[in-house]
């Protein structure tokens, strides 16, 4: 009798060990699946101009004409919140006011005016680590592209695409390279910059 | 023929055989220079493709990114240098940065193999342990936690007479 309630018990023991080890298993693995620490896979695309007095950076005190003959200064910066490396292309194109953009179909040459079309803005980089995706106010870093210097100009290509318009829109175009066709593409990001045009 | 126009006519045949070689060579050069472009070029985004690979791993490769992005610009120098017929200087870049590109990916396939090694390493000692682990867990179940809930059993019932309720039996007959 001793020795068949000792047995029951064994297997009761033996049985409460191996859902233990179950129960703490499902824990774990749905904990890694649901808690994992996700920090994005995006890419940030920025506008911003240089504050002489204060020596910094800022996303304030953008132009706002374009002057014909003159030219106007603005900064871009990207910066690879992805995880993976990656090879960006900015290109920069002016556009009528009423032009729609979209987060599909990149402007094309019957549409806007590409500046800069035969010196484009390229760059390779590292993803951001952890630590750096927390701290947004950087400007520097192997995952920061810029801020780049981007002189926009007039010219009559640029007026002819207006077809007369009183505003402009400046339009930063973030294409991403694609290693299966060897080519870059239109990521869908983009900023902008809405310009009165003086002729 | 006179021996004036024997000597005019050499010379002028020899200005035309060298202006041709010289043609010729340039359209070698030319060729020469595009072909190390196009090799670069290709080079870079086999380099750019395992660049993506590898990150996706916890490689530290941020040295050889920016390396690769320097080549990219000797690439860049190549081609502006084709462009402006400056075809030795466009060949020199384009070598410089297909030399530059098998570097980095013979030190990315050495980081990829070092990290692989590493992993081997640290599952083959992770599933040790787990092993040794689970024997010594299940051994000292057997061995004392079994016998040790026994014992607290016995202490705890063991004295603990089954007494029947002989009345309510009899009564139930």
């Amino acid at each position: 009798m001793i020795k068949k309630i000792k047995a029951g018990q064994k297997k009761r023991l033996l049985t409460l060990s191996f859902f233990s080890v179950l129960i703490i298993s499902i824990i774990a693995i749905a904990s890694s699946v649901f808690f994992q620490t996700s920090n994005g896979n995006l890419t940030e695309l920025s506008l911003l101009t240089y504050n002489s007095s204060s020596q910094i950076f800022e996303a304030d005190r953008y132009p706002d004409t374009l002057e014909a003959g003159e030219n106007e200064t603005i900064f871009f910066m990207v910066k690879n919140f992805e995880n993976i490396v990656k090879y960006y292309q900015v290109q920069i194109k002016a556009t009528k006011i009423s032009q729609y953009i979209s987060y599909e179909y990149a402007l094309n040459s019957t549409n806007s005016y590409t500046l800069y079309r035969n010196d484009t803005y390229e760059k390779i980089l590292s993803p951001a680590t952890t630590s750096e995706k927390k701290d947004s106010r950087t400007f520097s870093g192997d995952y920061i592209w810029g801020p780049v210097n981007v002189t926009l100009y007039s010219n009559s290509l640029l007026e002819a695409v207006l077809e007369g318009e009183e505003y402009v829109k400046i339009v930063f175009e973030l294409w991403e390279f694609n290693t299966v066709n060897s080519s870059f593409i239109y990521s869908g990001i983009f900023t902008l910059l809405e310009l009165l045009y003086i002729y | 023929m006179k021996k004036g126009s024997k000597i005019i006519l050499i010379i002028v045949c020899s200005f035309l055989l060298t202006i041709t070689i010289a043609s010729s060579a340039e359209a070698q050069t030319q060729q020469t220079a595009l072909l190390a472009i196009q090799q670069a070029e290709s080079k870079l985004y086999e380099t750019i493709s395992l660049l993506e690979d590898v990150s996706t791993t916890k490689i530290d490769i941020r040295d050889l990114v920016k390396n690769t992005d320097d080549a990219r610009q000797l690439i860049f120098i190549a081609k502006d240098q084709y462009n402006n017929a400056n075809f030795t200087e466009a060949q020199e870049k384009a070598s410089e940065a297909i030399e530059e590109l098998n570097l980095i990916m013979n030190e990315l396939e050495l980081r990829k193999d070092t990290k692989q090694q590493n992993n081997t390493i640290l599952y083959s000692l992770l599933g040790v342990f787990s092993a040794i682990f689970i024997v010594l867990f299940f051994f000292s179940l057997h061995k004392w936690i079994y016998p040790w809930y026994i014992e607290k059993r016995n202490e705890e019932y063991g004295k603990l007479i089954i007494k029947y309720n002989e009345e309510t039996e009899i009564e139930r007959k």
